[in-house]
């Protein structure tokens, strides 16, 4: 039986038995090894990614070629160096990140983490994947490093212009609410200048403060919109208390007449979130809810949670929302109310907070058969206090 | 009072009482006829009713309404009824929104808030120009 050449041990060849058979083994063998360590070294290099990895006192024990140039020091390797001298990664980011990167195994199906730093004004993300590196004990970490500066500035140009049109659509909203009633002042003063009755000169003043008021309801709701309230700090809320707080808020008004309310709540977990915010929510779910049911019908809050969200629904009896509207009703200002009832701004405020939250609204209705405002919030993101510190 | 025939009849597409009141007075005292829907829909529908029987000198018409928009209205105007000025009066001071509208043919761009005066003479000169063109009295 012939022996074989190399017997191959963790993809390395192994020297072969035999004296002579050994040295021209050893030989190729090593040949091997070198071609092998070339094209490895050629494929890392060729990669258009930094590739860096660092034992657990955070050295650098490899760096590819396309790493020594990004980030290298002139005429001095990058290996043996402490990761936080090379690159500017905060050490508790990268603490927090590595925490449960599992020490050793494959990366597959394990979600890599990710970060981005800053450097001589480009942008960088790096992903973090596990490695096990043959006779090494300790954990050791390695990096992908892409440039990811053009993704970045295209990403903010999109979100500038998202925020242009989108105070395009407040100032048109905002001009054409304020000029009505501005219209309606300035023509009815025209018109008292010009009167001799008294009792219709009264009435025409009293038109102007109604028309008044609302300009003033207008500014309000839109100051509301455009700044939250600031100086308000995250805490930890109990969603199914705020629930209660808002419908309380709402109920007050006169308008709320006699309509039932029904309460079924899940056991929730804490929220650290804006108080106020997660209460402007609410005010303004139920207050529609109550204005759709004109003081008669069943209001139902409920709350549940789901694996990684809690579920909260405002659901009324009322008058529904015609299908051609449902897409309309979070635009700003868009409303079927009258003047000075409503501004059109209340759903368009829900939305802003909730996603900022990185949370959803969704709304279920049919015209003359009620309607149901559901608001999932994601516990994981929202649940821990510092998991949450980077939201602003 | 001497009883006069109405000077014209004006359309009103508006969909906020609190600019119908004060242009309703306005109009009115000026000696026009008023009728007034509060969308494009129901403007549409006025006059699809009797065109002979309705006969509008002049439309004035706002652009942001709920269910069928100004914008709509007019294109229907301009094509149904060539003959019938119409003076937009909008909320929002939009330039190339106006001169789209010029270019349809819509006479007159209002920003509200406008005074009685500038009002009245522009509904004052479409009517005039639509008694030039018409046949009626
Ligand atoms: N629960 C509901 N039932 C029926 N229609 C609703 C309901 N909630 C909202 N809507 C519709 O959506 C529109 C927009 O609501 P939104 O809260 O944004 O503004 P608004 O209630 O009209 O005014 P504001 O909230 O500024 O006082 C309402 O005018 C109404 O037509
Ligand atoms: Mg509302």
């Amino acid at each position: 039986m012939e022996t074989p050449l190399f017997t191959m041990r963790y993809g390395i060849p192994l020297p072969p038995q035999g004296a002579t058979a050994q040295r021209e083994g050893c030989k190729q063998a090593e040949q091997a090894l070198w071609r092998a360590y070339h094209e490895t070294e050629k494929i890392l290099a060729s990669l258009p990614s930094s590739i860096l990895i660092v034992n657990g006192e955070h050295q650098i024990i490899y760096a590819n070629a396309v790493a020594s140039h990004h980030f290298g020091f002139e005429n001095c390797p990058l290996v043996g160096h402490s990761l936080f001298e090379v690159l500017p990664i905060p050490p508790d980011q990268w603490n927090r990140l590595t925490v449960d990167v599992p020490s050793s195994g494959s990366p597959a199906g394990h979600p890599l983490h990710d970060g981005e730093f800053e450097t001589h004004k480009r942008v960088y993300q790096y992903r973090l994947f596990p490695v096990a590196l043959y006779g090494a004990d300790e954990a050791q970490t390695g990096l992908v490093i892409s440039d990811i500066t053009e993704q970045k500035q295209l990403q903010d140009q999109l979100i500038q212009a998202e925020k242009l049109s989108s105070i395009g659509t407040l100032v048109s909203g905002m001009a054409h609410e304020i000029n009505n009633p501005m219209y309606g002042i300035l023509a009815m003063a025209e018109i008292i200048l010009e009167e001799t009755d008294p009792e219709k000169i009264k009435e025409y003043a009293h038109d102007i403060v109604e028309y008044s008021k609302h300009v003033a309801a207008v500014v309000r709701s839109f100051a509301c919109y455009a700044r939250p309230a600031s100086g308000d700090q995250k805490m930890e809320i109990d969603l199914n208390e705020r629930l209660i707080e808002a419908l309380k808020m709402v109920a007050r008004n006169p308008q709320f007449g006699d309509i039932k309310v029904v309460k079924d709540f899940a056991a929730l977990p804490p929220l650290w979130v804006r108080r106020s915010e997660i209460d402007q929510v609410f005010v303004n779910l139920i207050s529609n809810a109550a204005q759709a049911m004109a003081g008669h019908g069943c209001l139902t809050l409920t709350t549940r949670l789901d694996t990684d969200r809690i579920a909260a629904s405002v659901s009324d009896t009322g008058s529904g929302i015609p299908k051609a509207n449902l897409t309309r009703i979070f635009d700003p200002f868009f409303t079927t109310k009258d003047p000075g009832v409503g501004t059109g701004l209340g759903l368009s405020i829900v939305f802003k907070i909730v996603s900022k939250y990185e949370g959803t609204v969704s709304v279920d209705s049919e015209e003359g058969k009620g309607a149901t405002f559901t608001v999932h919030l994601p516990v994981m993101k929202l649940g821990r206090k510092e998991a949450h510190d980077g939201v602003p | 009072m001497e009883c006069h025939r109405p000077r014209g009849r004006i359309l009103m597409v508006e969909d906020e009482e609190q600019v119908r009141k004060p242009i309703r007075l306005n109009l009115t005292k000026a000696g026009y006829e008023v009728l007034e829907v509060s969308n494009g829909a129901e403007a549409i529908m006025v006059m699809e009713a009797d065109a002979d029987a309705v006969m509008i000198d002049t439309i004035l018409c706002d652009i942001r309404m709920p269910r069928a928009s100004g914008l709509e209205a007019i294109t229907y105007f301009r094509e149904h009824y060539p003959s019938v000025p119409i003076v937009v009066l909008t909320g929002y001071p939009d330039v190339e929104l106006a001169a789209s509208l010029m270019k349809q043919g819509v006479l007159d761009y209002l920003t509200k808030p406008v005074t009685r005066e500038e009002l009245l003479t522009v509904i004052e000169r479409c009517v005039d120009q639509h008694g030039l063109f018409s046949t009626h009295q």
